[in-house]
């Protein structure tokens, strides 16, 4: 008993330097087994020993424990285990957040189908996709235009000439990309206008598809009327000058 | 919840970190939630001018040039410039701004995106410190070096007016008022006009009338006649131009 009660002192003892709780029970346990396995040894090496004899040797072999308590206090900075711990609990409590977050806005499920919407719509009409509205494609267009405006980038990627029963249009994949997602807006989009090489203008007004992502917007806008002869598009915007996004309409890649 | 002994002996072989790179992807973790739940929160702006800013990049006004910001109680003004535009907006604080967890309580407004042409007087949308009107005027001819604005105020409707609300009522007819003002460095002449003081009992005036909901204007209420005279140097009129104040355009960011 007074064994037990002397190894129990020692090691509160050696390990009292050690001011972060988890590392300080950590080296506990491990002292402790130390103590335990020299014990072991010493019984099988004098198999007439008694038990406590040999702990009470296997104690004695591991010297003072006032000098090894300043000696693991030195070893042990509680620091990097208080910051280990704030990280957890930084973890913990972001997590916490967004699944509260996530419960608050609610997921829209409508905002997942959407997507994929868009898509079968820019198949059918720049790809090999089946329109799901009346209309034949007369031209497959490759453009390739891309201005800078202030924190966004604005850019023409596809295009087509379409028929349809009540219009002939082209249409046009335009994206704002901006810097900061915290800017992207779908309206923004409206505030444009094109013109043609031959001076007639368009309204941005009309859209078959609308999409958005985290710091991106982009629609597949339809000019009605721009006449066959037009060589060249240019897009500005209403608000501002200093957009001039030009998209030729020379290159046809696909009838 | 009991954890299968399956998962307990995977977790036991999975290799242990050291506890600094633990640190380091606790952090890495908390920052990548820390973005998911700012995402979710719609990217919440804690300052009022940080919400016009916002509103700018998001209609592609940028990088512009702060010139006039007006501060009061629950709403804002601003006044800022770019190469070829001028911005004029406001944010009101609301107690609920449909936003996420109610976080972002500021609601930005762009009232009027106007090109720099000719000489252009904007109507603050937030009161002065006399709770009167802000004017500000660009352009004119480069020898002005001050300015007389006359403003008239036609059919400001009553905030008050309802039933058992009909006490107070606005000047009927019109009311004139009469601001002078130098021209900034900028490039700017600013007008600060007072509210008349010579109202009988039970009367309002009208210009207190037109600023009571701050930057919350009626259908027209912004478009008000003005008469400006611009002086150069040596006291002679160089520009005088009759207009009206530009309806408000309500610009605003759809998530």
């Amino acid at each position: 008993m007074r064994y037990i009660m002397e190894t129990y002192t020692w090691l509160s003892v050696a390990t009292s330097g050690i001011r972060f709780g988890p590392d300080r029970e950590a080296v506990r346990a491990e002292l402790q087994q130390h103590i335990e396995d020299k014990a072991v040894s010493l019984m099988r090496s004098f198999p007439d020993m008694e038990e406590r004899e040999a702990g009470e040797r296997a104690l004695n072999s591991m010297g003072d424990a006032w000098a090894l308590k300043q000696e693991l206090a030195r070893v042990h900075s509680p620091w990097l285990g208080y910051l280990w711990r704030f990280t957890q609990v930084l973890v913990w409590g972001t997590l916490a957040a967004v699944l509260i977050l996530i419960l608050d806005s609610g997921l829209d499920m409508a905002g997942y189908r959407r997507p994929q919407e868009a898509w079968a719509v820019g198949r059918a009409l720049y790809g090999d996709g089946v329109p799901d509205w009346e209309g034949e494609r007369l031209a497959l267009l490759q453009v390739d235009g891309e201005a800078r405006l202030g924190r966004s980038v604005l850019s023409v990627s596809r295009a087509a000439r379409w028929r349809e029963p009540e219009r002939d249009c082209i249409y046009l994949r335009l994206r704002i990309t901006w810097d900061r997602p915290w800017e992207t807006n779908q309206m923004s989009i409206n505030f444009l206008w094109a013109e043609d090489d031959l001076g007639n203008t368009y309204e941005i007004n009309s859209a078959r598809t609308l999409q958005e992502g985290w710091n991106w917007c982009q629609r597949d806008l339809a000019l009605e009327g721009v006449p066959p002869e037009a060589k060249e598009l240019r897009i500005h915007s209403k608000l501002r000058d200093g957009l001039d996004l030009a998209v030729a309409l020379t290159r046809e890649v696909f009838p | 919840m009991k954890i299968p002994e399956k998962a307990k002996k995977l977790w036991v072989r999975l290799p242990r970190l050291p506890r600094r790179w633990r640190i380091v992807r606790n952090l890495a973790a908390a920052a990548a939630l820390g973005v998911l739940a700012v995402y979710l929160l719609d990217w919440p702006c804690l300052s009022r001018y940080g919400a016009f800013q916002r509103l700018e990049g998001a209609f592609l006004l940028t990088p512009s040039r702060l010139v006039l910001q007006l501060e009061d109680g629950w709403s804002a003004g601003y006044l800022s410039e770019g190469d070829s535009w001028i911005t004029v907006g406001s944010v009101s604080i609301f107690d609920d701004a449909d936003k996420p967890l109610n976080l972002d309580r500021h609601h930005a407004v762009l009232h009027q995106v106007l090109p720099k042409e000719g000489i252009v007087a904007v109507l603050m949308p937030a009161k002065n410190e006399d709770n009167g009107a802000v004017i500000a005027v660009w352009g004119g001819p480069a020898e002005a070096v001050s300015g007389t604005l006359e403003l008239d105020l036609i059919g400001i409707e009553d905030p008050f007016a309802g039933p058992g609300r009909d006490d107070r009522k606005p000047v009927q007819g019109l009311e004139t008022f009469t601001a002078q003002a130098r021209r900034g460095e900028d490039g700017w002449f600013i007008f600060q006009f007072t509210p008349h003081d010579n109202h009988r009992e039970g009367q309002s005036c009208a210009m207190e009338m037109l600023l009571w909901y701050g930057a919350v204007f009626r259908g027209g209420q912004m478009e008000q006649p003005y008469r400006l005279t611009l002086i150069d140097a040596r006291g002679k009129a160089v520009a005088e131009q009759e207009g009206t104040l530009p309806p408000d355009q309500r610009l605003q960011q759809w998530r």
